[in-house]
């Protein structure tokens, strides 16, 4: 990616967050979000990051790769997270496992 | 300007104190986020400096891993847009905010969204439900404000301090120990915590699937239409079922 494209992602994304952090306390105080959008919102954060996690994980260029190694790493971390709800002993856990089947493979 | 009391030297401490007991541990969570967020830059197909320039222009944590990790492998809209949704989130938090932001003077309502992360939110909204007679922050504009600050402060500056960090030492660290793997642990992790109701449940499974049967698709493009069809199966779960809670919700969490 050229420096000029990256600029332009950055700021842009910047800019953009900051509008939508800002919206409704300067820009449109007083406006109500209609009920769907508001709905819509509240699943924003789950649904993207879960399909983030998975295209990070799993994706490349050429195509979808599951490695069962990562995929038990990651089946681990979530119980982990389900169990102490603690995201730093997840990733602990994770990584540690992820090193040693590597190792062990 | 909003006429309101002005806090005496030792309120002011008070609050001050208030808030950095209440923002230390939230950010102990953050930190190995903060330095994956910094390994990351090394790795991006960024420029370094321009991955850098995430942490104090964007200031949020996941649209900047977003970002950084799928520059040059996506489009350039693809990174945007994956970028922008990823915080579409925080016009919920302009939303909850509003109300009492129209007591505050105008540079403040300008210059407050800009430090609107997760935890601020997390931790202003949790204040403010408190008791105006027990809590100053919830009994006095000027009050809520320099907390408002503080803590806002406190997060961006050790935001910078440890992505940088990471940044710095990531170099350092051998390919072997595949590090770029944290960041999908770390995003099922926030997934997994926030989770506290059925629709979210549905959202996140069906995002989940829906992104890893497109993960194949050119330029990342999964990862729009996994998000897409989660949001639409949780909007449509709560039509179905409601908000039907799975267990109690978290005070503060990440």
């Amino acid at each position: 990616m050229s420096t000029s494209a990256a600029l332009v992602a950055v700021l842009v994304v910047a800019v953009s967050t900051y509008l939508m952090r800002a919206s409704l306390i300067v820009l449109l105080a007083g406006v109500t979000i209609p009920p769907s959008v508001e709905r819509a919102l509240r699943y924003v954060g789950p649904a993207t990051l879960a399909a983030l996690a998975m295209n990070l994980a799993f994706g490349g260029e050429d195509g979808l790769h599951i490695h069962w190694i990562e995929l038990v790493a990651l089946l681990v971390a979530g119980a982990v997270v389900v169990w102490r709800r603690q995201l730093v002993v997840s990733m602990v856990v994770a990584m540690i496992t992820l090193w040693l089947l590597t190792w062990l493979a | 300007m909003t006429n309101e009391a002005t806090l005496t030297s030792e309120q002011k401490r008070a609050v001050d104190r208030m808030a950095l007991r209440d923002a230390v541990p939230m950010f102990v969570p953050a930190l190995p986020f903060g330095f994956i967020v910094g390994v990351a830059m090394t790795q991006s197909a960024m420029p370094t400096w321009v991955a850098w320039l995430t942490s104090p222009l964007i200031f949020a944590g996941a649209s900047q891993l977003g970002v950084i990790t799928l520059a040059g492998h996506a489009t350039l809209w693809g990174v945007i847009v994956a970028g922008l949704v990823i915080n579409l989130r925080h016009v919920m938090y302009a939303a909850a905010l509003a109300q009492p932001m129209q007591r505050q003077p105008r540079w403040f309502r300008w210059f407050a969204p800009f430090l609107l992360i997760d935890q601020v939110f997390a931790l202003v909204t949790l204040r403010l439900t408190e008791s105006p007679d027990t809590s100053p922050v919830a009994g006095s504009p000027a009050a809520l404000r320099r907390y408002y600050l503080v803590v806002g402060g406190f997060f961006f500056s050790s935001w910078l301090v440890v992505s940088t960090l990471g940044m710095v030492i990531g170099p350092v660290i051998p390919d072997s120990w595949q590090l770029e793997f944290a960041i999908p642990v770390l995003f099922v992790g926030m997934v997994l915590i926030a989770v506290d109701k059925l629709p979210q449940a549905v959202a996140a499974v069906v995002g989940a699937a829906v992104g890893l049967a497109t993960a194949g698709l050119q330029d990342r493009l999964g990862i729009l239409v996994g998000a897409a069809a989660g949001i639409a199966a949780g909007s449509a779960a709560e039509a179905a079922w409601g908000e039907r809670q799975l267990r109690a919700p978290l005070e503060g969490g990440h």
